[in-house]
């Protein structure tokens, strides 16, 4: 039973906010037919300071935005070769400062595909595999998305990702994704259509994965290929959101609780442009099965 | 490889190419080039705005006949000219064709907004790129309206006493790629709208004077080359602008607009305000505190009558503290708490704040989808944003001296639990400048556009409305600046009954 634990390794970590995006829901790992992972996470993130362009800026108007997120996340193997991702943030933002409304609302629910293009078995048993990923993101509510204080910015977004993977026999793996965010126009209340900007995005992940314990690093580069800074006046989804950002996630599994897993992440920004200097805290419950009769094999897939 | 594989990699690249395309969203508005319905024959009697008899001290040429050989000479240029226009210059004719008094109009629009930003705390402005607030904006409408009808009015008169045919009646061989009217052509209307136009914008925004040349160039090019006017007449029409613009600026130059901004705060006194004993005083709440909005614009020259303009003062508010003002409060306070989706997209539709057109551009954007469908000559095109212009300017000065007699603070100050959808503007709150300027803006426009009342009517009431979802005017600021500004249109459309365009 352990074993099989150790074949699910997942990142349950998210915040979608005005300011900041995830690394991704996307791992490198296929979950193999029938087997299905949910989590709640919970996360917190803040800053008071936030690049206007490339100049960190404090807002004594604003203060502190705060945010709060739970997320429902679900990937299950559809084959041994395509996994179906579902995520679904509720979230709650707000300034410490200022006079500016709260917000709260489910955001954005995004649905992956994530398929394996061919795998390698080198002589020692470790793997290389690349993967391909397609995603749609759109928001499920009308929140607001033109205001210094907001959840999204309610563009529907497409985005395709190459995923190399490679997985040695001792546990230890790398992940190197490559993703290109295609964001749609979005009309606002002031009745006109921008331009949300489109992004380029790499996350590099390392870590190992074991019988009762899987870590990881990552790193994370996104750049908008265009945008307006943040400024008066300028609406903030047309903003150019570009970022630097690095964290780590541990996972364990519940002692005495089959199935069930905590997972604990921090993620912390390094440089941006337009986009909160945010740190983020968060916590997952794990819950994972298999719709079929027996428990799954030691699956060479994994 | 699997089938499975296959397919995978099949709609990787189906969506590899769907995330290739590119929206794009277009920089200039389409709008269809005008035929109007009447060329307002008259229009050369109609009453201008200023007193003044532009034609008679103008040091315009009077235009050579016709047949004279220096008229031939011309002509000749202009067969050249239009019959070598490129594809580029068709469309910057079609561009202009929309008319030229619009294109004016929606280009200062872009440069308030443009110049519709804050400055950083505790700078100086630069005279040179003024901050295009509100008030400014409003102003700058007016001048540039006022200036387009009353430069269009010398003009109609000019035209209908020379009587020059259009050029291609004279010379067929010249390419109207315009349609036909019989519109007489010296002066040349666009030259005239350009030559005011450029003039009142490049004072207003000197730092864009290069930008502002290069467009009325264009428009004046655009004569050439869609064989709509000869060189005399272009000549002629552009001067004539210029004239008029000067007389114009001079009533600028001494409007009272330099002392609005007031850094000495000579409105404390100008206004009684003693901040120790004047209890709830208004304050600035941004962080750090900042001085209010060009506290006085209320003291500049109305363009009607001002001792009309200000039998309109709205009365005194209820006191802070007082039953009716509790309960005012409390529905903001209420709408604050519970602010429907709607609300909010009211709210931000009509915001109209930092980097855009304000609100007073927002009005001249309405008026001109009005306008469009309504097939008028460029003179009454300028007329009616005449009138808009002028009701916003004066209901926005009878607001503004409001705000600084009364001084009544905004509900956050008072209840910081208010919180709020839109930015709080660093200025009193009796009354409402939204409400203002659109009631005034919108009861001349149901005047001009009688089958149109009952919509407009809503939507000023909802422009006032938004600034109470928004959490930062109570109901009171919205209800007397909406009746201050319906009563400052009806003024204004008093007047513009006898001013000959109704005849």
């Amino acid at each position: 039973m352990a074993q099989k634990i150790a074949l699910y390794p997942y990142i349950v970590m998210f915040l979608f906010t005005q300011f900041s995006m995830s690394q991704g829901p996307l791992d490198g790992f296929l979950k193999g037919q029938g087997n299905i992972v949910t989590a709640i996470s919970f996360s917190h993130e803040s800053f008071d300071r936030y690049y206007v362009g490339n100049q960190g800026t404090i807002n004594r108007n604003l203060g502190t935005i705060g945010t709060n997120s739970a997320n429902l996340f679900v990937a299950g193997g559809l084959t041994e070769y395509l996994d179906l991702v579902l995520t679904l943030p509720y979230i709650s933002t707000s300034a410490s400062e200022g006079f500016w409304s709260d917000q709260h609302d489910f955001q954005d629910i995004a649905v992956y595909l994530k398929g394996s293009l061919f795998k390698l078995t080198v002589p020692d048993q470790s793997q290389l595999q690349l993967l391909a990923a397609v995603g749609v993101t759109t928001p499920l509510t009308d929140y607001i998305a033109d205001a210094p204080v907001s959840i999204g910015n309610q563009s529907t977004q497409i985005e395709t990702r190459l995923i190399g993977h490679f997985k040695s026999i001792k546990g230890i793996f790398v992940t190197s994704q490559f993703g290109y965010i295609k964001r749609n126009n979005i009309t606002l209340d002031r009745e006109f259509e921008i331009s949300v900007p489109d992004a380029w995005d790499y996350v590099l992940r390392t870590g190992g994965s074991y019988k009762k314990l899987y870590v990881d690093g990552w790193f994370q580069y996104q750049n908008s290929r265009s945008g307006t800074d943040i400024g008066p006046g300028v609406p903030f989804p047309s903003n150019e959101i570009d970022y630097t950002r690095v964290g780590f996630t541990l996972y364990h599994p519940l002692p005495l609780m089959n199935h069930f897993g905590i997972s604990l992440g921090a993620a912390f920004t390094l440089n941006g442009k337009n986009i909160g200097d945010s740190n983020r805290i968060s916590g997952a419950l794990i819950y994972e099965f298999s719709t079929k009769k027996s428990a799954p094999q030691n699956k060479k897939s994994s | 490889m699997s089938l499975q594989r296959k397919k995978i990699q099949f709609i990787v690249f189906v969506l590899l190419l769907a995330t290739a395309c590119k929206e794009d969203i277009p920089i200039e508005e389409a709008l269809p080039v005008q035929m109007p319905i009447s060329q307002d024959v008259n229009a050369g009697d109609w009453q201008t705005v200023m007193d003044y008899d532009y034609l008679s001290n103008s040091s315009i040429p009077m235009p050579a006949d016709i047949n004279s050989a220096t008229y031939r000479a011309e002509l000749d240029l202009l067969v050249e000219t239009s019959n070598a226009t490129t594809v580029e210059q068709q469309s910057r004719v079609d561009f202009w064709g929309a008319g030229g008094v619009m294109r004016w109009n929606q280009l200062l629009r872009k440069l308030v907004a443009k110049y519709n930003l804050p400055l950083p705390v505790g700078s100086i402005p630069d005279p040179e790129k003024p901050v295009a607030s509100p008030p400014f904006a409003a102003r700058a409408y007016a001048l540039l309206s006022v200036g387009q009808h009353d430069a269009l009015i010398a003009a109609w008169k000019l035209k209908y006493s020379v009587n020059r045919p259009p050029p291609d009646m004279s010379e067929p061989l010249i390419k109207r790629s315009l349609p036909l009217t019989n519109l007489p052509s010296f002066p040349s209307e666009q030259a005239v709208i350009a030559g005011v136009s450029k003039k009142i914008l490049t004072a207003l925004f000197p730092f864009e004077k290069a930008n502002i040349e290069s467009i009325a160039i264009e428009h004046l090019n655009t004569i050439g080359w869609g064989g709509t006017g000869t060189e005399s007449d272009i000549i002629a029409g552009n001067l004539l602008g210029d004239e008029v613009a000067n007389i114009i600026l001079a009533r600028a130059k001494t409007d009272r607009m330099a002392l609005a901004r007031d850094p000495e705060k000579t409105y404390l006194d100008y206004f009684d305000i003693d901040v120790a004993t004047v209890p709830n005083p208004w304050m600035s709440i941004s962080d750090p505190p900042t001085d209010p909005l060009l506290p006085m614009f209320g003291r500049v020259k109305t363009w009607s009558d001002s001792t009309e303009v200000f039998s309109a003062l709205p009365p005194p508010p209820p006191m802070v503290g007082s039953v009716a003002f509790e309960e005012d409060i409390a529905n903001v306070y209420h709408i604050a708490k519970n602010r429907s989706r709607e609300q909010w997209r009211i709210s931000d539709y009509w915001a109209d704040g930092a980097g855009t057109y304000t609100p007073p551009g927002h009005w001249n954007q309405i008026a001109e989808k009005l306008i469009i469908g309504s097939k008028w000559s460029e003179v009454r095109t300028a007329r009616a944003l005449s009138l808009i212009n002028r009701a916003m300017l004066d209901s926005g000065i009878l607001c503004w001296y409001a705000k600084y007699k009364y001084y009544v603070p905004r509900p956050s100050q008072i209840n910081p639990d208010i919180k709020t959808s839109t930015g709080i503007p660093n200025f009193p709150s009796y009354t409402s400048g939204h409400s203002s300027f659109s009631a005034s803006a919108g009861t001349i426009l149901g005047y001009l556009f009688p089958d149109q009342k009952e919509n407009l009517i809503s939507q000023y009431v909802e422009a006032g409305d938004s600034r109470v979802y928004g959490g930062i005017h109570y109901m009171f600021d919205n209800i007397e600046g909406r009746k201050s500004g319906i009563l400052i249109g009806e003024l204004i459309i008093e007047n513009a009954l006898s001013d000959g365009a109704d005849d």
